[in-house]
């Protein structure tokens, strides 16, 4: 026992050093009891020998273990050297024990059996278990003194304290080596430190087994059940047939008579349509169709059941026209609930079949009363290799009748339904394979009634029931592939139970036989030791079974599950880091379309205003749908993907309802719709086509989309609102920074009015005086004085323009703003520049965008910049060339903005002065202020638009004044 | 061959334009002041004034004003450091019959001056 309590600890897998101390612990112990336990009962007296050595080997590591487990229990450190030190010892034990009699003399005979004689080093043991003993007992003294202890490990502590005492008091089967011939109780005090320690691992998580426990518990208990109604029913059945056992079963004989044969197929049958039926059943589902099919399945389960038994029995036997007679009682049950099920799995309008269901009830409903008399079944007697089998009543020809004639309609209807045109593609799937099936299993199921009427087709009977069997395999498939009816978990649980069930008798047949063989020979006993060993064994590794079973089911069965999860794992944990929406929905589309393998995926995201849904496509596909959509709202309601079958009926009727053209979804080949929640907000779905593999969508793959829609909502929304933020970022820079220029400007408005006012009166006398004195031309002045003079008045008038240009730009913007439409004031502004310049030899070429741009600013200013900027363009092409005026209208960060162009053909800007292009005071012009284009931009970034130059030399320039307009 | 008066708060204007004018052959008093400024009008009744818009105490449009309400008739010209139009459509709009912009372009005074009023300023030397 204690050797199974380590096992546990050891099962749990994790390799604390507790656990293994315990362990160890644990193992010192049984092997010792178990030693004990060969000995009181051995008869050789070598043999005994062996054993006290062996034994004594244990126990001299017994006192160390017990005394390893207590410090780690009591949280003491393992570094003693007292421990080392008790290790070395129990070494030496070890070794007196095998090569001196010193330790342990021999044994002697007592009452009841032998035991080990103490040697003359004996006392020393005890002595050095009792130095441990004391130490154990400080240790936990001090550990429980100890004043921050949490609670839970002060209970351990105690009760492990506890249960060291009691197993000291297991010393006391000492006494019996020093000659005293008492009955060893000291298993007792053993016994009570394992279920102390037990209880402490239950209730106070030493150990942390609890879990192990109770699903070893739990399986040990099904298992044990499962024996014991196997045992029960074989006993049963011998009973009542007085050892004629069903010879079919013994694994030995199956196929060596026909009967077998038969009973085989039966037994199979039932087996197979029963698990289906209780499957189908234990889902606990309201849907009419499922109990349909599981009644419909259970009838066929229980006929066959009835029949494997039934023709066992020989027909002497006055049981044996009862067993026919409820074989016959299930087949008749088989036509009305096949039809049932049939109307109800092709959805027709039930009252067109009422009739022939209601005429089908009644007539088995007579026929089942007639059953019970011997109108059907009149006697039972033996049929080619059947022992009992019917003999025909009067209405049996009916009964067949019926029969065929249900199948053959059913197998019409089944017909008319594949051959309809539908297209939803999953269910002409399902009613293909139902249809096939369900012929493949009556074609085989049928004949049986031929035996009735002695007749036996050579190959088609027995073997044409395991059609029935193919019937029953091919709903598994179906089941799995195309969601017939949802229950691949439960089938997937079943499997693993059966495996473990497989595993479990495995075990117990291999280690009984064994025992039985082997050990008998030595103890005289070893039946009830084997049974228990193997239940304990069994039990011990089921857990680990489990769990490995279940990994191998779900990668065999589910291996695509597995997969997807590997790489959704994968997914979310890249979704978790990125931050880029650009980069998320590309991830997601990735693992759609590559790992999922589906075409045509579509990622839809709700828009800044919450408005609508957008794709978010890496082309530039900019299909839009509506919040107000009535797919939004269905995928709202439902919260669940919307499968194929759903979503293009609802399609459909919502264009019949609305009148709306959802070609937009349905040219996508939309199979299947995930919607993503943040919350209780749709924030995004997938639009999903066919699959690449062109099979339908199976449970595991909704499962799978659903996952993702759901790691994925929030990633998205993370991406998006971090986009979104970045952006207002990035606005709020260019905001700051034209702010900052502004101000820039503003001061320096200021202060270069302030200058210039002060500069114009000195300047303007500067050269008005010199002016006087030129006008005063007489013979005083010479010619050089007059060329002198002539320069002074030059060079003043020319600052003075300068200062008022400055003084006009920095004039605070008085005057109201006004509407200024772009095309007409660049067209003005070109009436303005043209016949001022002159130039007829320059080709105007205009491309304007016919939406109108329009606003709210200082029209005279912005006259000034497209004059300005005209006159560059013509400027820089005094041979002529050409002029390409272009108006856009474009999105940008403040909303819509029109975007003007100039291009010249002139020689274009040298990089050297494209440096200096804005800066004030610069000009390449001889005569030029270098302050146009200064002043140009600065208006337009007053009106929170953007000037930008872009020239090479050779290709000309190209201005382009963008501006917010109004929308 | 005319009368002129110049008003400008900043002698050195008034000296300059003095002797411009002068040397233009015109017969020319300055004011440094609104008060004197008008005063001289009554005295000297001269055809045309150049009024300094700013100024420290009157300025160019309350001197404007006053001369209409007490009538005295002469042609005004307004000197500004003001570029913008609209002001100068305000002046004219008072009975300015031009403005000069501040600082004074010599070269194209004349010009200017000849085209506002022909008959004092055109042909001169």
């Amino acid at each position: 026992m204690f050797f199974l309590v380590g096992l546990f600890v050891l099962a749990k897998g994790r390799k604390l050093s507790t656990k293994i101390s315990f362990f160890f612990a644990c193992l010192t112990t049984s092997f010792w009891q178990l030693s004990w336990f060969f000995l009181l009962n051995t008869a050789d007296p070598n043999f005994a020998m062996l054993i006290i050595r062996c034994g004594y080997s244990w126990i001299s590591f017994v006192p160390v273990s017990l005394y390893h487990f207590a410090l780690l229990v009591a949280g003491r450190s393992q570094r003693e050297w007292c421990l080392a030190l008790s290790y070395f010892l129990s070494f030496i034990f070890l070794i007196l024990v095998w090569t001196t009699d010193l330790f342990v003399e021999g044994f002697y005979e007592y009452s009841l059996g032998k035991y080990p004689d103490a040697g003359i080093l004996h006392p020393l043991f005890l002595l050095f278990i009792a130095v441990l003993i004391v130490k154990a007992v400080i240790h936990f003294r001090n550990t429980l003194t100890c004043k921050d202890l949490p609670q839970v490990k002060r209970h351990q502590i105690k009760l492990h304290f506890a249960s060291f005492i009691f197993y000291t008091l297991a010393s006391y089967d000492f006494m019996l080596n020093y000659g005293f011939g008492l009955y060893p109780i000291g298993f007792i005090f053993i016994l009570a430190y394992l279920l102390i320690n037990g209880y402490a691992m239950l209730f106070h998580q030493l150990a942390d087994v609890y879990v192990v426990i109770r699903r070893t518990l739990l399986f040990t208990t099904l298992v044990a059940s499962t024996f014991l109604i196997y045992g029960l029913g074989t006993y049963a059945i011998n009973l009542w047939f007085q050892n004629k056992l069903l010879p079919a079963i013994s694994a030995k004989n199956l196929f060596s008579n026909t009967l077998s044969d038969y009973t085989f197929s039966y037994a199979t049958t039932f087996t197979m349509l029963l698990v289906i039926s209780a499957l189908i059943l234990r889902k606990r589902d309201k849907k009419p169709l499922h109990y349909a099919f599981a009644l419909y399945s259970l009838a066929i389960a229980l006929w066959a059941g009835f029949a494997a038994i039934g023709v066992n029995v020989p027909s002497s036997d006055r049981f044996s026209i009862w067993w026919i007679r409820f074989c016959n009682l299930f087949a008749l049950f088989v036509p009305p609930l096949f039809l049932t099920f049939l109307v109800t799995f092709i959805k027709k309008e039930k009252r067109t079949y009422a009739w022939l269901l209601r005429v089908s009830y009644v007539v088995a409903f007579l026929l089942i009363v007639a059953n019970f008399t011997p109108l059907i079944v009149k006697a039972v007697g033996p049929v080619s290799s059947l022992k009992s089998w019917v003999i025909r009543g009067p209405l049996y020809d009916l009964e067949t009748l019926c029969f065929i004639i249900s199948v053959v309609v059913g197998m019409i209807i089944l017909y008319r339904a594949m051959r309809e045109p539908t297209t939803d593609a999953v269910f002409k799937k399902q009613v293909s394979f139902l249809f096939w099936a369900t012929l493949v299993g009556y074609l085989g199921g049928t004949p049986n009634y031929l035996l009735s009427y002695q007749k036996e087709i050579p190959i088609l009977m027995p073997y044409g029931n395991y059609g029935i069997a193919i019937y029953g395999l091919t709903l598994c498939y179906v089941i799995f592939r195309y969601r017939f009816l949802d229950i691949d978990v439960i089938i997937r649980r079943t499997l693993i139970f059966t495996g473990l069930v497989a595993a479990a008798l495995l075990v117990f047949g291999t280690i009984t036989y064994l025992f039985n063989t082997q050990l008998v020979a030595i103890i005289g006993f070893g039946n009830h030791v084997a049974t228990i060993l193997s239940l304990a064994l069994v039990a011990l590794s089921s857990d680990k079974i489990y769990r490995f079973l279940q990994v191998r089911t779900d990668r065999f069965l589910f291996q695509k599950k597995y997969e997807y999860q590997k790489v959704l794992k994968e997914v979310a944990r890249g979704m978790a880091q990125i931050t880029d929406l650009e980069a998320t929905v590309g991830l997601i589309r990735g693992f759609l379309s590559e790992d999922m393998r589906i075409e045509g995926v579509g990622v839809y995201l709700l828009n800044e205003d919450s408005s609508r849904f957008i794709i978010w496509d890496s082309g530039d596909g900019h299909a839009v749908i509506d919040s107000g959509d009535p797919l939004v709202q269905r995928m709202r309601e439902k919260r669940k993907p919307l499968i194929a079958l759903d979503l293009r009926h609802l399609l459909r009727s919502i264009d019949e309802l609305e009148g709306r053209d959802h070609s937009a979804l349905a040219g996508h080949h939309a199979q299947v719709a995930v919607p993503s929640f943040v919350q209780d907000k749709l924030v995004s779905f997938f639009l999903l086509g066919e699959k690449k593999s062109g099979d339908q969508y199976n449970q595991i793959d909704i499962d799978t989309l659903e996952t993702l829609a759901h790691d994925a909502a929030i990633a998205l929304e993370n991406a998006r609102l971090y986009d979104s933020l970045k952006k207002s970022y990035e606005d709020l820079k260019q905001m700051q920074a034209q702010l900052v220029q502004q101000e820039k400007l503003a001061t320096m408005g200021q202060l270069s009015a302030v200058i210039a006012h002060e500069m114009s009166n000195p300047l303007t006398v500067i050269g008005g005086q010199a002016k006087v004195r030129l006008e005063q031309a007489n013979s005083k002045s010479t010619e050089e004085e007059q060329r002198f003079l002539q320069e002074v008045v030059r060079q003043s008038d020319r600052a003075a323009a300068i200062i008022k240009k400055l003084l006009a730009f920095s004039k605070p913007r008085r005057g109201e703003t006004e509407q200024v439409e772009l095309k007409e004031l660049l067209e003005e502004s070109l009436r303005l520049v043209h016949p001022q310049i002159g130039f007829d030899n320059v080709m105007i070429e205009r491309a304007y965008t016919p939406h109108p741009l329009a606003l709210e600013g200082h029209r005279f200013q912005l006259q000034e910049v497209f004059v300005n900027v005209l006159r560059n363009a013509f400027e820089a092409m005094p041979e002529g060339g050409r002029l390409a005026l272009a108006l856009h209208d474009e999105v940008g960060l403040q909303g819509r903005e029109g975007r003007v162009t100039i291009k010249d053909s002139g020689p274009g800007i040298d990089p050297a002065d494209k440096s200096h292009l804005f800066t004030p005071f610069h000009s390449t012009k001889p005569q030029g202020t270098g302050l146009g284009l200064f002043i140009s931009k600065n208006i337009v970034a007053a009106h929170k638009g953007r000037l930008d130059v872009e020239s090479r030399p050779g290709e000309g320039t190209t201005v382009a004044i963008t501006l917010p307009v109004m929308a | 061959m005319a009368k002129l008066l110049v008003v400008d708060d900043e002698e050195d204007i008034c000296s300059l334009l003095k002797d411009l004018f002068a040397g233009w052959g015109h017969d020319v008093s300055t004011a440094l002041e609104g008060e004197t400024a008008l005063r001289l009008m009554e005295l000297e009744k001269p055809n045309v004034v150049f009024l300094d818009r700013r100024m420290p105490g009157m300025k160019g449009l309350d001197i404007m004003k006053k001369m209409s309400e007490k009538g005295i008739q002469a042609h005004v010209i307004v000197t500004t450091a003001d570029v913008d139009e609209k002001v100068h459509d305000e002046f004219r709009s008072l009975g300015a019959v031009g403005v000069l912009t501040k600082p004074f372009e010599i070269l194209k005074m004349k010009d200017q001056l000849a085209d506002m009023l022909p008959l004092v300023f055109k042909d001169q030397e």
